[in-house]
């Protein structure tokens, strides 16, 4: 997949994993597995960056003794995930375009 | 590999970056570690699951913008004190090199722009040559001289043609100093980027 589609999609998908309750690391990478396979080391640098956008707030939370990061998502990224549905209805219409021949081909 | 093995190499591994930087690094699999021991794995699953090494260090890297190893690295930078040293010394030498670059340039316009003002000159005395032929050549043939008021006119007409030949040719070196003006400026950019680059 093209790269910078990819950043796209994945942004949009790590703030979905904690649109409905704060979450951290380790959890947002269980909740996307079975979507989409990602690293540790592909989920830092965009935690990194949402929060850079303020697309995501990080709080430090003791858990066990230790500390855990959770991530809290603002409305500023709530709204990218709206821009995102919108968008993705355009590429749909597009998507159905290029592929217009195909399924001419399938009925014939 | 345990937790303390992994996060040593890690630390060992990313010597290139900013402090802090590694610092976050070190956190962040430290607390993906602990998760994944609390979610059940042995303590070697958990550093074997987070994938190999080398491959953790390259998707690092290709996620840490330029900017910022060029800026890390320049922080590091141990020799500068013994840079400036060398820059001092060398003074009476690189200082006159400089100087004799920029007077070679300063010269080279100067040269061109003296040929581009006497074509230009040129090209004005000719056509006004011309004109100047045609009409004394007009006045010349309905007075006493018509002959010479014929050459007159034969003069001033070729002047003419010669001020158009001048015209393309001051056209052309003007256009040509620009030209190699733009090229002169792109040289000395791509020389500073290119420094850049090596830093």
């Amino acid at each position: 997949m093209d790269i910078q589609m990819k950043r796209g999609l994945l942004d949009v998908a790590v703030l979905s994993a904690i649109k409905n309750e704060d979450s951290y690391g380790y959890q947002i990478i269980k909740d996307l597995k079975p979507y989409m396979e990602i690293s540790e080391s592909t989920l830092y640098p965009i935690l990194r960056r949402l929060e850079a956008g303020e697309l995501l707030t990080v709080k430090d939370t003791i858990h066990n003794g230790r500390v855990r990061k959770y991530y809290h998502i603002t409305e500023k990224g709530l709204e990218k995930i709206n821009s995102f549905k919108n968008e993705w209805q355009e590429i749909m219409l597009i998507y159905n375009f290029v592929t217009r021949e195909d399924t001419e081909n399938d009925k014939g | 590999m345990t937790r303390v093995e992994f996060l040593a190499e890690l630390k060992n591994r990313l010597i290139s970056f900013e402090e802090s930087e590694v610092e976050n690094w070190l956190k962040y699999y430290s607390e993906i570690i602990d998760d994944r021991i609390e979610d059940g794995q042995t303590e070697e699953s958990a550093v074997a699951s987070l994938g190999d090494l080398n491959t953790i260090i390259d998707e690092i890297l290709q996620q840490t913008p330029i900017t910022r190893l060029a800026k890390a690295k320049l922080n590091r930078k141990t020799l500068r004190g013994w840079e400036i040293a060398l820059l001092i010394i060398g003074f009476p030498l690189w200082f006159p090199l400089l100087m004799a670059v920029i007077a070679v340039i300063l010269a080279l316009y100067v040269a061109l722009g003296s040929v581009i003002i006497s074509f230009w000159a040129s090209f004005g005395m000719t056509i006004a040559g011309g004109i100047g032929g045609i009409i004394s050549g007009i006045v010349f043939s309905f007075g006493s001289q018509p002959l010479s008021g014929v050459a007159l006119i034969g003069a001033g007409i070729a002047c003419i043609g010669f001020s158009i030949l001048l015209f393309y040719g001051s056209k052309a070196i003007t256009e040509g100093t620009v030209w190699l003006t733009k090229k002169i400026v792109l040289g000395i950019k791509n020389s500073f980027i290119k420094k850049e680059e090596a830093k």
